[in-house]
């Protein structure tokens, strides 16, 4: 991910084991496909110091619309990053074939994302985009204006469609969700906890835990004078009273082990005394 | 005196490399000459990092082609059905672990190189696929789409996994020299990857 893509076709001659290949090594043009995609992608998360961020197709997109709104100037300052819908598409200046094309790969996205995964939504954005840089002819810069006109014509669509963008986010956030409860709970493992788990959804809400956790002990508030409740421990000081200093801790009486306390006789001599005792009550265990 | 039967090594599984001299042998046990290269116009790498190149791609190499090849032939049928995705995956793990444990070994790598070395993995790693059945060869320029993707995928993997010696700074020019049309020339094919004799789409001209 250096500032520049190297070339090292002539310099890999006899290295490692391998087959005579079959399949082409990737042209140049893929090469710096890529490498404009990363930045693209970089653009959109920020380009952030010290985390580089993703380059997930959510980050391309976010990049397309950085590159639009800020190095191409696609848009007129009228029509602005507010352009939604129909105004989005013409926004964009394209017209006959080149608008039919674009709203076509558009509509594709935008339709492939309602019935698919993200994952699914995400795969076809980037292969949209190597199509554009391999197949049409384009060099890198006309295969990303097209990913960025394109994107916006997928905008104006999603945002008609009110969906796409927020797919992949919601699924990270799901799988985070889902992730912290494992952790916190223990995620089920066997058949039979599995089911459990199914026929008792709410359980952590009618655990004994939780039922002592919602006793109320009143919320103390300055405004309407409530009180906590009384308690032994806990001695409110009214205004004027003497301060008396910090009380010292309270000494309960306890059973002090003494060595001269009158004591029964010990586990030797009571054993001496079972043997001496010639009739002895048997031993009842039940 | 019965006589002892004579001792047999174990089978070779498949994709092994097997020491055969034969005449219109295909398999080698060290070392294949890369395909002929095309003038491919990018700046060419320094003396360091031509012998970064040996080290990584053939650690690399020797490992796809040896003791983790089954491995990844199991992982590629898994992942048939988006075999981009998952050969990027595979590629850019691999890639990102050899960076590391080089970097770590006092050996940095120069990250110029890394998009290349990703190239090379990922072509090895469909002709691993083809071999095992799992990747039909399709047409060229189908080859090629399928390997920009892994690539992309490759990259994606290589970041997600982690690398602080990487620069945002360095592909963010790049792709904003790129959409300017501002990329050295000398640096950049300015057709690629098509004949000469096609015509590029009129529509798509820069706005």
């Amino acid at each position: 991910m250096g500032n520049i893509v190297k070339s090292i076709g002539k310099v890999i001659s006899k290295i490692g084991k391998g087959l005579k290949k079959i399949i082409k090594k990737i042209g140049p043009a893929l090469l710096i496909a890529a490498a404009v995609y990363a930045g693209v992608a970089f653009m959109g998360a920020g380009g952030m110091a010290g985390g580089v961020g993703s380059l997930s197709p959510a980050n391309f997109m976010k990049g397309l619309n950085v590159i639009q709104s800020k190095v191409m100037g696609f848009i007129s300052p009228s029509a602005g990053g507010a352009a939604a819908g129909e105004a989005a598409v013409a926004g964009a200046g394209l017209t006959g074939p080149e608008l039919m094309t674009g709203y076509t790969g558009a509509t594709n996205i935008a339709t492939g994302a309602m019935g698919a995964t993200a994952t699914a939504a995400g795969s076809k954005v980037i292969s949209s985009y190597v199509s554009a840089a391999a197949n049409t002819g384009m060099t890198t810069g006309d295969a990303l204006i097209y990913m960025t006109k394109m994107n916006m014509l997928q905008t104006g669509v999603s945002m008609v469609a009110g969906l796409f963008d927020k797919t992949e986010e919601e699924q990270r956030e799901h799988e985070k969700e889902l992730l912290s409860m494992k952790y916190a709970y223990g995620a089920p493992t066997t058949d039979e906890q599995k089911e459990w788990l199914s026929a008792n959804p709410n359980w952590i809400a009618q655990h004994p835990a939780q039922q002592q956790q919602q006793v109320d002990w009143g919320t103390p508030s300055v405004d309407s004078g409530e009180r906590l409740p009384s308690s032994p421990f806990v001695q409110a000081q009214k205004m004027g009273e003497p301060t008396l200093g910090r009380q010292g801790t309270r000494q309960f009486e306890t059973t002090t082990p003494s060595a001269l306390a009158a004591k029964g006789p010990g586990m030797i001599s009571q054993g001496t005394q079972q043997h001496q005792l010639p009739k002895r009550q048997p031993r009842r265990f039940a | 005196m019965a006589e002892k039967p004579q001792a047999r090594g174990m089978p070779i599984p498949p994709g092994r490399t097997v020491p055969d001299e034969s005449e219109g042998a295909v398999l080698f046990t060290e070392s294949v000459e890369v395909e002929p290269e095309m003038d491919d116009k990018l700046p060419k790498p320094n003396e360091g990092e031509e012998k970064q190149f040996d080290m990584v791609l053939g650690e690399l190499k020797d490992f796809i082609w040896d003791e983790g090849y089954e491995d990844i032939v199991i992982k590629l049928e898994e992942g048939q059905g988006q075999l981009a995705q998952t050969v990027g995956e595979i590629a850019g793990r691999m890639v990102n672990r050899e960076v590391t444990a080089s970097d770590e070994g006092g050996n940095s790598i120069s990250r110029d190189i890394l998009y290349s070395v990703g190239a090379e993995v990922v072509n090895e790693l469909f002709n691993v696929a083809e071999n095992a059945g799992v990747y039909d060869k399709q047409s060229d320029r189908a080859d090629q789409e399928i390997q920009g993707e892994a690539l992309i995928y490759a990259a994606q993997k290589y970041v997600d996994m982690g690398d602080q010696e990487i620069d945002p700074a360095g592909p963010m020019k790049m792709a904003a020299n790129a959409l300017r049309g501002k990329y050295p020339s000398p640096e950049m094919t300015p057709r690629m990857g098509i004949p000469v004799e096609e015509e590029p789409m009129e529509s798509m001209e820069m706005v």
